[in-house]
């Protein structure tokens, strides 16, 4: 053994921590390509670290944020900016009010955040606890994460053949010894009316099976018309659909009493919303000729969200996409809910994508611009950064992708939408 | 520029930011201890209180109070283990042996299983008992077993007590291992206490070579890995197809592994350089054909002290087949929760065991039977493929159960895999996350390099001057620097 070396890890620690002082006190951009981020060794120590959302067009987000504890009411209510009597939010306000006589249905337009029934299952229940109702509203034949529904448990024989359209809203399902069954969850737990939504060219036999009886349904040919067909003769719990015909067109079935509030969930994974101009409007006019919604909820803005802040193509988009769902639901309300917040890593930290209040003001202006209503979810959330606190809260409320909010996150989305409706004036 | 108030703060413990290796203040900690140690390190009573002191700073940073759990344990197992050691009556060694199994298990049990306790109460009956707000001490499991392992060894007369309280405290705090392991053996670690403090080149280039592969794998594979993808397919299986969740679940393989043996190779490298010598801990464990190898490869210093103090006294191979299969089976449930507290770990440490009965069967079988031996001798090659393959894809189902936060979660994932598969994707999976895929294929990689390279890198290291070895851990950290700052990758979901 040589001489002893006590002294070389000394060196070697020494050297290093001086390069990398030097480094974190000298702005490297010069030295290094651009690729290369500057060092800070120190960077903890360093007091009053500044919010990197600074630009101009965000300025008035991050003063209601500093003053957070005297931010007006106003902010968090949902904005009515609507002319028309008839489309207002108020008019859908007054058929919740009345939703014990006549049925209120809403159609919720979302993305991933929404998907499984996300949101929309606790708003649902929340509004039929409130406003009456009893049932999940309409269920495709199959979709994404189906056996992640609290509200209705669903499996299927994986074999239904998806005619795609454009919509991808409404996707049509042709049978080939398929099946679909829904095991309804508390709070639904029975329900009394089982509608199939189907069009086709010739009557067909389908085997419809609950819990206590098991029969054959002939369903009517409705000459390619999408029609709505009670396939229930008593109150149930599970219900199985079995069919064989290639001469009908499936789409759903919707479960309901005959009044009462229902939240219908259409979620599209990585959509940004804009792609509902695209819908094929025949299968859907037919649909709303059938459902009648009152109000059209429209929840995106994750997938809009790049970590920068130019998002004209958006704004063109999504204009485009208003007028065209006016249109499409010339009776309905619209109501546009703000981007959730949502946080990305820039330098080894966690915060508020540079996105989001761009996004939202976009959001907020197409609103005011078309005379719809509009909902801020971001300031409601708790403003900038709030996506942090809801992932690494005592309540754990959102996914560690720190864009998606788990089950009690949705509970807590869709209570805080709740009392933005009840409280609406 | 950085203010007296705020330095002070940041000497203090924080436990939003609990002190890691991978910190920027570990760096400034190391300097200071190194050049502390140049002035001290012949004085071997010095020595002893100096490394003392700034390893119970080190664990206060990491954990607050905390440290006081260690200090106690510490009082409480040098006495007992004393106490043990003089006492000649055989009853009374026996029931000073048990207090101190008590005590160092209680309070394990305390902190890390109270709230599972409450859980699995609330979920099993209508009771409603409020969970505590614990926190669990920093490297409160590895520890205790360290304490448990000399008290035993004691006990059987295997060792001899340590002369001074301070050496026993510097044994249990030492700080390279206090938080990670590995678990350090007294009859390994003691007796280098009072032994003069001199290190050779090898140690130096071994120290580096441990110390900066340790970094390589902790921070720019496994963090790296972690948070840009890993990470999020666990934490809700269900959003992502099977695909990504198969290849989150690889992914997590090298995540843990190089999680785990990065902190262990930074621990030994440190030891080295401060002149004291850690037992390996990981040996490529994916290497391994069979899961009894793996067992031997993976995380050592557990595996063979759950061998020594609790497969051994439960009967070890000194009983019937089927009573040592039960043994096993016992010896890796337990295991098993010593990971974490969740039933989850307990169903992870079952399959291990399972498989590990299994294993033995099979090996118990092909000894016996000399045709299918011969095929496995003349084909050992491509067996040892099939085995490797084989044992890695078993080791994977079972931390789909280790890492997922419920067990229905874990199910998801599975589903998601067998039903929902989605290959078609890869080509948009690969261009979304090329980064991570790379790093992960690079881990991979290096995962196969044989031992013999390995030294051969540090025999070249002991053949460099200085400035080589200089250059090189700058290097190394300056990139982990980078990839610790690196934006975050972002989500992308497949199905559009």
């Amino acid at each position: 053994m040589g001489q002893n070396q006590i002294r070389q890890p000394l060196i070697i620690v020494f050297v290093v921590t001086l390069l990398l002082t030097i480094l974190s006190f000298i702005n490297t951009s010069k030295i290094f390509p651009k690729k290369i981020k500057q060092i800070d060794l120190y960077a903890d120590l360093k007091t009053n670290q500044k919010d990197s959302i600074t630009n101009k067009e965000t300025k008035k987000i991050t003063a209601k944020k500093q003053s957070k504890n005297s931010k007006e009411k106003s902010d968090l209510a949902i904005q009515d900016y609507s002319i028309n009597e008839e489309k207002s939010f108020a008019h859908f306000i007054t058929a919740l009010q009345n939703a014990k006589n006549k049925k209120v249905r809403i159609a919720y337009f979302g993305d991933s955040f929404i998907e499984s029934d996300l949101v929309t299952n606790e708003l649902r229940q929340l509004l039929q606890k409130q406003f009456g109702g009893n049932g999940v509203g309409f269920v495709p034949m199959e979709c994404i994460n189906s056996e992640m529904r609290k509200s209705v448990l669903q499996s299927t024989s994986k074999n239904w053949a998806i005619e795609d359209n454009a919509s991808k809203l409404l996707k049509t399902f042709k049978a080939n010894n398929s099946f679909s069954k829904y095991s309804l969850q508390t709070p639904y737990k029975y329900c009394n009316n089982a509608n199939l939504f189907y069009n086709s060219t010739e009557s067909s036999t389908i085997n419809v099976a609950t819990d206590t009886i098991e029969y054959e349904k002939i369903l009517p040919n409705t000459n390619n018309i999408l029609t709505s067909e009670k396939i229930n003769n008593n109150s149930f719990s599970t219900l199985k659909i079995a069919a064989n015909t290639s001469s009908t067109n499936f789409i759903g079935v919707s479960f309901e009493d005959s009044v009462g509030v229902y939240a219908d969930n259409f979620s599209t994974r990585g959509s940004n919303g804009t792609h509902l101009r695209k819908i094929d409007t025949a299968t859907f006019n037919q649909f709303n000729a059938i459902q009648q919604y009152e109000l059209i909820v429209l929840h995106y803005g994750i997938n809009v969200l790049t970590n920068n802040d130019k998002l004209d193509w958006y704004k063109i988009g999504l204009q485009k996409t208003i007028e065209f769902l006016k249109t499409q639901f010339p009776h309905a309300a619209i109501l546009i809910i703000s981007t959730s917040d949502k946080a990305v890593k820039t330098n080894g930290r966690y915060e508020t994508d540079k996105g989001v209040p761009t996004l939202i003001n976009i959001q907020n202006e197409i609103a005011e611009k078309n005379g719809i209503a509009f909902w801020n979810l971001y300031e409601n959330m708790g403003g900038y950064n709030s996506m942090i606190k809801w992932v690494e809260g005592d309540t754990c409320l959102a996914y560690k992708d720190y864009t998606h909010i788990n089950f009690k996150g949705a509970a807590k989305v869709a209570q805080l939408l709740y009392t933005n409706i009840i409280n609406f004036k | 520029m950085p203010s007296i108030k705020n330095l002070l703060q940041h000497l203090q413990y924080n436990p939003k930011d609990p002190l890691l290796f991978n910190s920027a203040f570990f760096l400034i900690f190391m300097l200071l201890f190194f050049i502390v140690y140049q002035f001290i390190y012949k004085k071997t009573f010095l020595r002893t209180i100096v490394v003392c002191v700034f390893s119970l700073y080190f664990f206060y940073k990491a954990c607050g109070w905390y440290v006081m759990c260690i200090m106690v344990a510490a009082v409480v197992d040098y006495n007992i283990s004393n106490s043990i050691y003089k006492t000649i009556k055989k009853n009374k060694r026996k029931q000073l042996l048990i207090i101190s199994i008590v005590l160092n298990l209680g309070l394990l049990f305390f902190f890390k299983y109270t709230n599972l306790f409450i859980d699995t109460i609330n979920n099993i009956s209508i009771g409603k008992i409020e969970p505590l707000h614990l926190i669990l001490p920093i490297g409160i499991s590895f520890y205790t077993f360290e304490n448990l392992s000399y008290t035993v060894d004691v006990y059987r007369k295997q060792i001899k007590p340590v002369q001074s309280f301070w050496d026993y405290l510097f044994f249990l705090s030492f700080f390279p291992k206090l938080m990670m392991g590995p678990i350090v053996r007294a009859a390994d670690f003691v007796p280098q206490i009072r032994k003069q403090v001199a290190i050779s080149n090898e140690q130096v280039s071994e120290g580096l070579y441990l110390i900066g592969s340790g970094i390589f794998k902790k921070m720019i594979i496994s963090d790296y890995l972690y948070s840009n993808y890993v990470e999020r397919v666990f934490d809700n299986p269900s959003l992502y197809t099977g695909v990504e969740c198969i290849t989150g679940v690889y992914g997590y393989a090298m995540v843990i592994y190089c999680d785990f043996s990065g902190y262990s190779s930074m621990a030994i490298g440190m030891g080295k350089w401060m002149g004291f010598e850690i037992n390996p801990n990981f040996a490529s464990p994916y290497q391994s054909k069979s899961i009894t190898e793996f067992w031997r490869r993976w995380h050592i210093s557990l595996s063979s002290w759950l061998k020594d103090y609790l497969y051994i006294p439960l009967g070890g191979n000194r009983c019937s087949k089927p009573k040592q299969n039960i043994n096993l089976f016992i010896t890796m449930l337990l295991g098993g929760l010593w990971h974490g507290a969740s039933w989850n770990f307990v169903f992870w440490g079952g399959l291990h065991g399972t498989a590990l009965g299994i294993d033995k069967v099979k090996n118990n079988l092909i000894e016996r039977n000399t045709f299918v031996k011969n095929i496995l001798q003349k084909n050992r090659k491509l067996f040892s493929i099939i085995g490797i393959v084989i044992t890695f894809h078993f080791v994977c189902l079972c931390w789909i159960f280790f890492k997922t936060a419920t067990f229905n979660d874990s199910l998801n994932m599975l589903h998601q895999i067998t039903s929902n598969l989605s290959l078609s994707l890869t080509p948009e999976l690969i261009a979304a996350y090329t980064g991570v895929f790379i790093v992960l294929i690079i881990a991979f990689v290096l995962h196969f390099i044989p031992l013999q390279t390995e030294q051969k890198a540090i025999t070249w290291l002991s053949g460099t001057n200085i400035y080589t070895k200089i250059f090189l851990f700058f290097v190394i950290v300056f990139v982990a620097i980078q990839m610790k700052q690196a934006e975050a990758i972002l989500p992308v979901y497949l199905q559009f």
